[in-house]
């Protein structure tokens, strides 16, 4: 284009050619600067976009308003400085081909356009074979670009919450009482019974707590080892508040002033035949009593009635386990016989019992070394929970309809 | 996430003397006008080496490598010394006594696997062995060592932040174990001669506009490898954080080791999703086969060694470094992986960023930041 223009001035002008050279310069510069800001402009109004959505939907849990909007402001300066660098290129070559008396075809041509801009990206957007981009448009939509420091995911959560809010609500029709037991700020330790082959009861207590508690508190649960670096469930449940069942991270969560819910039983908790039911395995060493004392956090027995009859296992089968590593696969009625379809769970009816807090802070972060009070108190809960659980089973007379 | 637990755990003697050093500020540690550097030609020690030359109170700094430094002043004093050979002790001892230098830097360290493994590990354990007789001939006064997170390996195991207690085991890939061989050598150092103050920075994965290690290459290969069904949280570190807690750490009395990673994690999907390229999920039977075929054939420069690095969680603690050095980061870890992207991105389109362009302690003007390329 400007090749044929400098012919056209060549024929017209017999300017100077100094003139002419700085002129083709200031052509070639223009078009350059004028790529780069199509491609920064793309890039602010793609974060600018971002912003608005967030601030507009308060999902941001990382950043401040103020952050925010202080990023705007920085972005909307930016992009009036480069607007101002580009009207005064844009005035030289104006001034430059008005001394050369040739239209100003090109600056119209080079001038940004709105309406240009909009139809570049509905092409794009129509464009069937940019499947990648859109492959990771789509993957990051449903993601905060950072997760919390434990791998908690505000956005992913809120994607995944409705299935739970179903099994909450319709398909366990889970009762919960005793919420008020929780604290309003400030971290607990809920210790539970465990069963159900999958931490189903972690996250019906956590869909609780999120939905019945006044405060509306984010709880987060420990997962086992061998779920939690099972392909795709533990990453999965590591985003939406599962964490790996372990001393430090616990305690670590404690001093952050989250609610924890942890299962001493464990694996033998999980894996418990029907024929056991509701008899609560090893209470672990204790581990549950000393983090308490070394935090001082309320610990709050809770009692679940109903997880154990959604996998009735009949047998564990350990021999193909051993061969994918995992410590057992459940011989359920439904299971290897139904297929991927026997790991649907029944819909028993559930009860949640959250037991008052228990306060063992008079006993102070010494007694975690004393073995036999935390036995003894490790022991005590066990029963509580225990005793609370013998006496539902009592009043229950349907497993299906409570 | 304020408050964080530590371990009080007494198998490392690196950080037994905490309490003693967080009694002093950092700001009170001796100004060195001398100071001798190895590794001043790799990435890291090319980030140390110009924020160095900057400062007007330090007027000269050896440099010990078998490459010269990129960063051209009159300040920077090149010798050519091979750490791996026999009498490299010698001659950086003669070299740091008759230039009376009281402060070293240790970068001689590798920030990943690379193609050359028997190499690495020569000048890692060898290099390392040689400098440590060389600082106890010359009665240096303090030693900065440029470490990497990745001595704690990626082992299911793992607690979600690693604190600088955590007992170091020499477990897993070859790259994870020289490294672990190089830090006991520093402990034993330290426990020998109290009167030479070791320090240990264990940065997280250096990211940045201009970084070039594996992991960044990692996120700008076109093909980016990864496991099947495993999503591990990532944490990186900004170069130009990397290059301030360098800094704090060289003029400060603070011993034992320090986690320097910045801010946050983010998942390793993400970051995939982030960069834009195209991901490859591997079963994991065949995972191990896979990576190292793709390395064989110069696809990507992963070894087999780094499949655990993507399963598993690497992510350190960094409340220690804030509390004794004084050392807060600037950037997250998006943040870190974002500008290498944009960088990049920038780049194919025939400009460069400076890494300060993002600017924290003198912020350029907008337009300041772009610079033409060729």
């Amino acid at each position: 284009m400007s090749k044929l223009k400098s012919q056209t001035t060549n024929d017209s002008q017999t300017g100077s050619q100094k003139n002419l050279k700085e002129h083709e310069d200031l052509v070639s510069l223009s078009s350059n600067v004028f790529k780069v800001r199509r491609t920064l402009l793309d890039q602010f109004s793609r974060i600018e976009r971002d912003m608005e959505k967030r601030s507009k939907m308060n999902r941001e849990q990382f950043a401040s308003r103020e952050e925010l909007n202080s990023v705007m402001e920085k972005l909307s300066a930016f992009r009036g400085e480069l607007d101002s660098v580009l009207l005064k290129i844009e005035e030289r070559i104006q001034h430059s081909a008005e001394s050369f008396r040739i239209p100003t075809m090109e600056a119209a041509e080079i001038s940004p356009a709105g309406g240009e801009g909009s139809l570049d990206e509905i092409v794009t957007g129509l464009n069937p074979f940019n499947l990648r981009r859109k492959y990771h448009e789509f993957s990051l939509s449903m993601r905060s670009e950072e997760v919390d420091a434990f791998g908690f995911d505000p956005i992913f959560d809120r994607f995944v919450r409705p299935v739970f809010e179903f099994l909450y609500t319709k398909y366990w029709r889970v009762e919960t009482y005793g919420i008020s037991n929780i604290p309003k700020s400030g971290p607990c330790l809920m210790v539970g019974n465990h069963s159900g082959s999958l931490p189903y009861d972690a996250t019906m207590l956590k869909m609780a707590v999120l939905k019945e508690h006044t405060a509306h508190r984010e709880v987060r649960f420990m997962v086992e080892d061998f779920l939690f670096h099972f392909p795709f469930l533990g990453s999965m449940m590591n985003r939406f508040g599962g964490v790996r069942a372990s001393q430090e991270n616990a305690q670590q969560l404690l001093q952050a002033q989250m609610p924890v819910v942890v299962f001493p039983e464990g694996v033998k908790g999980l894996g418990k035949l029907y024929r056991d039911k509701y008899h609560l395995a090893r209470f672990g060493r204790g581990g549950f009593i000393r983090l308490c004392l070394r935090t001082g956090a309320p610990l709050i027995p809770v009692a679940f009635i109903g997880p154990e009859e959604i996998h009735p296992m009949m047998a564990r089968e350990t021999f193909f386990a051993g061969m994918l590593g995992i410590p057992y696969v459940p011989i359920t009625p439904t299971f290897p016989w139904l297929g991927p379809a026997g790991l649907i769970p029944l819909p028993s009816k559930w009860f949640i019992h959250i037991l008052p807090p228990i306060d063992l802070s008079e006993y102070g972060p010494e007694a975690e070394k004393d073995r036999v009070l935390v036995y003894r108190l490790a022991q005590r809960v066990k029963n509580q929970i225990q005793e609370v659980i013998v006496e539902q089973l009592k009043n229950r007379r349907s497993i299906w309809f409570g | 996430m304020s408050k964080r637990s530590r371990k009080g755990g007494e198998e490392n003697p690196l950080s037994d003397i905490e309490q003693l050093a967080a009694d002093l500020p950092s700001a009170n540690g001796e100004v060195y006008a001398k100071i001798a550097m190895t590794g001043g030609s790799s990435f890291r020690g090319h980030l140390v080496l110009k924020r160095l030359a900057e400062l007007p109170h330090v007027r000269e700094i050896h440099v010990f490598d078998i490459k010269a430094p990129l960063v051209h002043a009159p300040k920077v004093i090149f010798h050519r010394v091979d750490l791996t050979r026999d009498g490299a002790d010698d001659l950086v001892a003669s070299l740091l006594i008759k230039n009376e230098i009281k402060c070293l830097v240790h970068g001689a360290l590798f920030s990943g696997p690379g193609r050359n493994s028997s190499l690495r590990r020569e000048i890692e354990t060898i290099g390392t062995f040689h400098i440590l007789n060389a600082l106890a001939e010359a009665k240096v006064e303090r030693c900065v060592v440029l470490g990497d997170t990745f001595v704690y390996g990626a082992h299911s195991q793992n607690p979600n932040f690693i604190s600088e207690n955590h007992s170091l085991r020499a477990l897993g890939p070859d790259f994870v174990r020289a490294r672990v061989d190089v830090e006991k050598q520093l402990i034993e150092f330290a426990k020998d001669y109290t009167d030479c103050e070791v320090c240990v920075l264990r940065f997280a994965p250096i990211l940045g506009p201009n970084s070039t290690n594996v992991r960044a290459r990692y996120f700008l290969v076109g093909i980016i490898p990864k496991v099947l069904g495993y999503d591990p949280l990532l944490q990186f570190i900004h170069e130009d954080d990397a290059a301030v807690a360098a800094q704090l750490a060289i003029f400060s009395k603070a011993r034992g080791a320090f986690n320097i990673v910045g801010k946050g994690v983010l998942p390793l999907s993400t970051g995939i999703h982030l960069s834009g390229r195209f991901p490859v999920p591997v079963a994991t039977p065949i995972c191990k086969t896979v990576f190292s075929l793709g390395f064989m054939l110069r696809v990507w420069d992963l070894p087999s060694a780094m499949v655990p690095f993507f399963q598993y969680l690497c992510v350190a603690d960094g409340n220690r470094a804030e509390k004794v050095l004084g050392f807060r980061p600037h950037y997250s870890s998006r943040q870190a992986l974002k500008a290498l992207i944009e960088a990049a991105r920038l780049r194919s389109v025939g400009f460069s960023i400076p890494s300060s362009a993002l600017g924290e302690e003198q912020p350029l003007k907008p337009n300041e930041g772009f610079v033409r390329v060729n």
